[in-house]
């Protein structure tokens, strides 16, 4: 034998070399793909919400770089706004200015002198004891309520006034005391203003500066805390009507006052839009089934019974509120939808019958899949095979069950019919779906046999949705949301005409508004 | 199913079709893993790790040329691999390549003996030998795969013949037999 009888020996003895591994390697390359398929999901998720949450970064950042805009200063720096931030320490400031100033007006009787928060204003309110101490015309500018926090050192000059002055000289001196704070308040909390608004909206109507009696001011620190103030700007003007000196300081003030509340008006604008976006991760357990009772499998099925099992949706959504009343809404969901047809018989076949609707494994071509309806047994194509010799011909009993997943991809508009902080919202648009997990199995008493996919579902197709939606504001980012939606679906099905599938989801989940 | 189909139920990660693929094609890569590996052990922790290479690169590949060769490819590689981790140069020494007449034993072998011989060669001339005498490789082609010279490659070659007609001539059958498959 030459050199080459050794290699020719292996050669000979290795060629078509098999061995049949041990089916245990199955269950471990299965078990890793799967784990590997979770990580991806989990990998997509991620991408998703880090891109959500960049882009979340990039519009609030840019909303807020937006704060600073030179635009709103003009009319906020008539007033310079930056002495004028208010600090617990500001109001306490006031009172005390205006208690130096009021004690030689309640002295004479004659005047009463206020002090604004900034350019010390000086109101030679002649006037004042002519007016009525509850009740003065207005000329419809803003009302702004708010909590006055007068010091100990303030109450007590209350107390010290009341006891020197006029209940009417008092009662302007509340008044403007608290008017004076109040401007300070506004002026100095813009980024307050959406609540001070809505307030100020619910008492606009109101005509009457509502002063409530010095007594309470001073009997008690905490009434005192608590008491409300409804300022006009017409309380000014009407003052300003009967006194001749401090006219013009009074218009001057009024101009300012109107140019603030101007600003300030900008500047709600700007929080409001500020808020236009909403980012809600949701989840919804979805029941799937067709209108028309036709079926997605075969003809065959028709008459048998059909009824889709409950299943999930989870995804993210985004909104973008265009007006105070309509969002438009898009996202990114994951469906998953299971559908059983009941009642069918199958058994092992030589030449099975194959079912239209069903791409079947070939390790699974010998399963022939009957309905078990009688009257279709006996006239349909498989009525070759009675009745009566089923289950002599091994024929057992099962359900099919068809599983089937996608990407959705809404775009859907929300209108407001209630917008409070409890919203009512009509939802209505469409949604793509993307076919991504499609499976069909038998199931019975003898366990889950998987047939094959189905091969009338479109890789993509369309639905049409209507819902309610119910949001509850928790805070003023976060919304607490409950969506029943009804979505019908369109050329989910090619081959399929007579089945009609819907589903119906209740759509929960935490909007985050930026 | 048609071989494309189960290509494309692949692609698009049908457990199903990743289950006949496997079926149908893990004996001839099981063999291949057998030949290369140390043990039987070693050789289905190989046929795990190709498969599921395969299984995520399936995407790769384009219907051009054969599935079965492709995957054969991506099984050999997978286990060279593995042992090319394993210091597989070696100074080369021109007697050795011109070792005498290297003649296997005029007598029939079981193939579990047979493959108990390769599986117990070091990695490096295992190696060399598979690729060169059961699957027909060059030495240059070897030389560019193990990224060695070719004078190492025929070296290795060289040494792996020799021990294995030494292991042949002591006939030690029994006891290597049973461990090999």
């Amino acid at each position: 034998m030459k050199k080459n009888s050794l290699d020719e020996l292996f050669q000979k003895a290795f060629k078509n070399f098999e061995v049949t591994p041990d089916d245990s390697n199955w269950d471990a390359i299965k078990s890793n793909l799967e784990e590997r398929q979770k990580k991806n999901v989990l990998a997509f998720w991620y991408k998703v919400s880090g891109f959500a949450a960049l882009l979340a970064i990039i519009i609030s950042s840019g909303y807020f770089l937006g704060d600073k805009s030179p635009a709103l200063e003009p009319g906020v720096s008539n007033s310079e706004p930056e002495e004028k931030i208010n600090t617990d320490q500001k109001p306490e400031k006031d009172f005390k200015n205006l208690n130096k100033n009021v004690f030689p007006v309640q002295s004479t009787d004659s005047a009463l002198v206020g002090t604004s928060s900034k350019g010390k204003v000086e109101i030679n309110n002649s006037a004042v004891p002519k007016s009525n101490n509850s009740t003065e015309k207005t000329r419809g500018g803003n009302a702004v309520k708010f909590k006055n926090k007068p010091t100990r050192e303030a109450s007590a000059t209350v107390a010290m006034a009341k006891s020197k002055t006029a209940v009417q000289a008092e009662n302007s001196f509340q008044s403007k005391s608290t008017t004076e704070n109040s401007n300070n308040k506004v002026e100095a909390k813009p980024q307050a203003w959406n609540k001070a608004q809505s307030i100020a909206e619910a008492s606009q109507t109101s005509e009457q500066i509502d002063v409530k009696s010095p007594g309470s001011f001073s009997k008690s620190e905490n009434e005192a805390l608590e008491q409300k103030t409804k300022f006009n700007l017409g309380s000014i003007d009407s003052l300003n009507a009967n006194s001749s000196n401090p006219k013009k300081s009074l218009l001057a003030i009024a101009e300012e006052k109107e140019e603030n509340e101007k600003a300030l008006k900008e500047k709600s604008d700007t929080t409001a839009q500020s808020l236009a976006w909403s980012l809600r991760p949701t989840v919804s357990p979805i029941l799937y089934n067709g209108l028309s009772g036709g079926n997605s499998i075969d003809a065959r099925f028709q008459r048998n019974k059909s009824k889709g099992d409950f299943s999930f949706s989870y995804g993210i959504n985004v909104a973008y509120a265009v007006s105070d009343r309509i969002k438009i809404r898009s996202g990114l969901n994951k469906v998953n939808m299971s559908y059983n047809t009941e009642n069918i018989k199958f058994s092992s076949a030589v030449n099975a019958m194959e079912l239209s609707g069903i791409e079947i494994n070939s390790k699974n071509k010998n399963i022939e899949v009957l309905s078990g309806e009688k009257d279709l047994i006996q006239n349909s194509e498989s009525s070759r095979i009675a009745q009566g010799d089923m289950s002599s011909s091994g024929f057992k009993d099962g359900n099919i069950n068809q599983q089937m997943g996608f990407i959705e991809v809404p775009l859907e508009i929300e209108y407001a019919l209630i917008d409070k902080r409890f919203n009512l919202n009509i939802i209505g648009g469409a949604s793509t779906f993307f076919l991504n997990e499609n499976r069909v199995q038998i199931e019975s008493d003898f366990g889950r046999t998987q047939l094959g996919k189905s091969s009338k579902l479109n890789n993509t197709s369309f639905s049409a949705n209507f819902g309610l939606g119910l949001n509850y504001a928790i805070t003023e980012q976060f919304d607490l949301n409950l969506e029943p939606t009804f979505k019908y679906q369109m050329n989910t099905f090619n081959g399929a005409d007579n089945f009609k599938p819907y589903f119906l989801g209740v759509y929960t989940g935490i909007s985050f508004n930026f | 199913m048609r071989l494309k189909t189960l290509i494309k139920g692949c692609k698009k990660q049908n457990k199903d079709a990743q289950e006949e693929l496997y079926r149908k094609y893990s004996s001839q890569l099981f063999g291949i893993c057998l030949k290369y590996s140390r043990n039987k052990q070693e050789a289905e922790d190989n046929l795990q790790e190709a498969l599921i290479t395969i299984f995520n690169k399936i995407e790769q590949f384009k219907n051009k040329g054969s599935f079965e060769g492709w995957m054969k490819r991506i099984t050999v590689n997978t286990v060279l691999q593995t042992y090319r981790k394993i210091e597989l140069y070696e100074i080369v020494d021109e007697e050795k390549i011109q070792a005498p007449d290297l003649t296997a034993p005029q007598e029939t072998f079981q193939l579990g003996f047979l493959l108990k011989t390769i599986q117990n060669l070091p990695d490096r001339y295992r190696l060399a030998f598979n690729l060169y005498v059961l699957d027909g490789l060059t030495h240059r082609e070897i030389a560019g795969i193990l990224n060695i010279s070719e004078g190492t490659s025929k070296s290795n070659l060289s040494r792996a013949r020799k021990i294995l007609q030494k292991e042949l001539k002591q006939k030690r059958q029994p006891e290597l037999i049973s461990s090999a498959l």
